[in-house]
């Protein structure tokens, strides 16, 4: 496999994680009115962590939050060619489009794929071996 | 080394223009032929939603918004016209000056209470709609507490009981809750507290949505089974058609369309005795920041207050070539001039003159979706600069500027695109398909191949691919999807790399488009 094929593998691997959890997240907690219904009134341990759980969830997503955090996260990887925030926008854009931030989050996932994607140029690769 | 790329193809360039221009010109011309419609003349409207938020700038989801009582009076003045009873939604926001307008008019009021989470302010609504309803008691004729409350997930049923119950407690009119009609088959036990079962019928809505020619029979199978299930007086609290926006499944908006239904409607209804509410009297710009381009534009009548069609005769969709035909000339003659500049074959001078034949004919098309479809000013500049790309590339490819410009706006338009389709993939329900801000660049982008590697442009073209086929899949009978999916692929085509990249080889970053 060749290195461009391992980072794609890498890459899809993580959107896949990403994808998962955020359904989890939304289904499993923020439209789970079952579970809204059966810890109203409760102050078991278990359900006070579920609704911390749902109410950090919504935190994120309520005002594009999340969304706008993945198109800073894109727009610092694109200028100061930072591969951490190239991940960090790939993760969250996925999420912000499960997660009800779908039009910034779309913009960031999009933008961090073709930021991860991207084949070093020749005169990076000789700055990185130096 | 790259291989020297590929001279363009001229010749089907140009066959390929010019088939889509006569193709969509004829689509404009048939879209202005006279279509028959049932004449339903001289008819009543029983009653019709009544909002006087479609003023400019005007939201009732902007708290501090104010309608004063002679806008209203204005308004009313109007509608008398056609119908002698308005519905309400609210008493707030200068709302509880409609009985007394009505009363004035000789008009009816189906008198609503806006119920929400906000249990102050619903209590505020509910106090004064007993207060109104008691003042104006030839004018009320019914006290609605709470509008799809249970579809928004505000209240349960149980809450909205208690708050009908203090309602009928309250006045001597008949007291009802509206809601899409499956939620009333969801709460049953809400019909104790009504005095009548107020159900809404939305074809176009329902979650399989019915065409318009089906329509009207789907509001009377629905409306005999809610009577059936509740044996009580049944109120259709509202149907209607929606005049612009997307398609959904078989469903289509349209002037005709939306004419049709209403004279349908009210042949049927008239006939049969039904009680119904017509949604709605005014178009509502407002409400396309709930429900897309299909939210604002289900009245009769239009912001200027002029009716959307008649009631009788012959209709088409489109009056005039209009703004089309003006940008199509537009592109062919300044692409032949552009071209003609830079001294190139006539051959390539027709190629060019038929491309911006078809993208001032797209642009035009777009132009006039914009009037109806954005919403504000951040829109207009996001999306106008959108709508902008497609002809500068053109003009760049035509006028033989270096390539890496050309290719830098190819990925930009390819981003927008994709961004768009992902979009549409992801969260479609009130989004139009916005086929008109690439069209008239896609068939050029897709025959007038790139020449550098952007292995970015690939990735971009497979998101394309993927994401049109995510959206025409779950929608296969509505031709907007797979014309989306047709566009996405085009794009995507202008997208994929050139052979040689495909094959291994890494071109340089700067080369340009064989098009010189």
């Amino acid at each position: 496999m060749t290195a461009d094929a391992r980072n794609m593998v890498g890459i899809m691997l993580v959107a896949v994680l990403a994808l998962l959890l955020a359904l989890l997240a939304r289904l499993g907690l923020v439209e789970n009115e079952s579970l809204v219904v059966a810890c109203s009134g409760l102050r078991d341990a278990a359900c006070g962590t579920a609704l911390v759980a749902r109410e950090a969830v919504v935190r994120s997503f309520v005002g594009g939050y999340l969304g706008w955090i993945a198109v800073g996260s894109a727009g610092l990887g694109l200028v100061a060619h930072w591969r951490l925030a190239a991940w960090s926008a790939w993760i969250l854009g996925i999420a912000g489009m499960v997660l009800y931030n779908v039009e910034p989050a779309s913009v960031a996932a999009l933008l961090a794929l073709l930021l991860l994607a991207r084949r070093p140029s020749a005169r990076r690769q000789q700055q990185a071996q130096h | 080394m790259s291989r020297p790329p590929a001279p363009a193809p001229w010749r089907l360039i140009a066959v390929v223009h010019l088939l889509a221009s006569l193709a969509l010109l004829a689509w404009i011309a048939m879209a202005q032929q006279p279509t028959a419609l049932p004449d339903a003349g001289g008819q009543r409207i029983r009653c019709v939603s009544y909002s006087p938020f479609y003023r400019p700038g005007l939201s009732p989801l902007d708290a501090a918004a104010h309608v004063s009582p002679d806008e209203i009076r204005s308004d009313l003045a109007a509608l008398a016209a056609m119908t002698g009873c308005v519905r309400t939604y609210a008493v707030n926001q200068g709302l509880d000056a409609v009985p007394d307008a009505a009363r004035a008019l000789g008009m009816e009021v189906l008198l609503g209470a806006w119920i929400g989470r906000d249990p102050a302010a619903n209590a505020r609504e509910v106090e004064r709609v007993i207060e109104l309803a008691n003042a104006y008691p030839g004018t009320v004729r019914g006290v609605v507490v709470g509008n799809e409350v249970l579809l928004r997930g505000e209240q349960d049923a149980e809450a909205l009981a208690r708050w009908l119950g203090r309602v009928r407690a309250g006045v001597r009119v008949p007291v009802t809750y509206a809601d899409v009609w499956e939620f009333w088959l969801r709460h049953p036990e809400l019909a104790a507290s009504v005095d009548f079962v107020t159900i809404h019928i939305l074809p176009f809505w329902e979650d399989q949505p019915v065409g318009v020619v089906q329509a009207v029979e789907h509001v009377a199978d629905i409306r005999r089974q809610v009577a059936d299930r509740f044996g009580k007086p049944i109120l259709i609290g509202e149907t209607g058609w929606p005049s612009e926006g997307r398609q959904r499944e078989g469903a289509a908006p349209g002037r005709v369309a939306e004419a049709r239904f209403v004279r349908e409607l009210l042949l049927r209804a008239n006939r049969e005795g039904w009680d119904y509410n017509l949604i709605e009297a005014f178009d509502q710009p407002w409400k396309r920041r709930l429900e897309g381009t299909v939210g604002g534009h289900w009245g009769i009548l239009d912001v200027t207050g002029n009716a959307k069609f008649p009631l009788d005769g012959p209709l088409s969709e489109r009056a005039g070539w209009g703004l089309p035909l003006l940008t199509a000339l537009l592109g062919a003659v300044l692409l032949v001039l552009v071209a003609l500049g830079r001294r190139r074959p006539p051959a390539q001078c027709l190629a060019w003159g038929l491309v911006g034949l078809w993208g001032g004919l797209c642009g035009g098309m777009a132009i006039e979706h914009a009037q109806v479809a954005w919403r504000d000013a951040r829109e207009a500049l996001v999306l106008g600069g959108v709508l902008c790309l497609g002809p500068l590339w053109l003009l760049l490819a035509a006028a033989g500027v270096p390539g890496r410009w050309r290719e830098g706006l190819r990925m930009v338009i390819l981003f927008c695109a994709a961004t768009a389709a992902l979009w549409l993939a992801v969260d479609p329900r009130y989004r139009d398909f916005p086929w008109w801000l690439y069209a008239g660049v896609a068939p050029a982008l897709a025959l007038i191949r790139p020449e550098t590697d952007r292995r970015s442009s690939g990735l971009l073209a497979m998101v394309l691919v993927i994401a049109g086929v995510a959206r025409a899949v779950p929608e296969p009978g509505n031709p907007e999807a797979l014309g989306w999916l047709v566009l996405c692929l085009l794009l995507a085509a202008g997208g994929w790399p050139p052979r040689e990249q495909q094959e291994g080889e890494q071109g340089g970053d700067g080369g340009g488009f064989h098009v010189v």
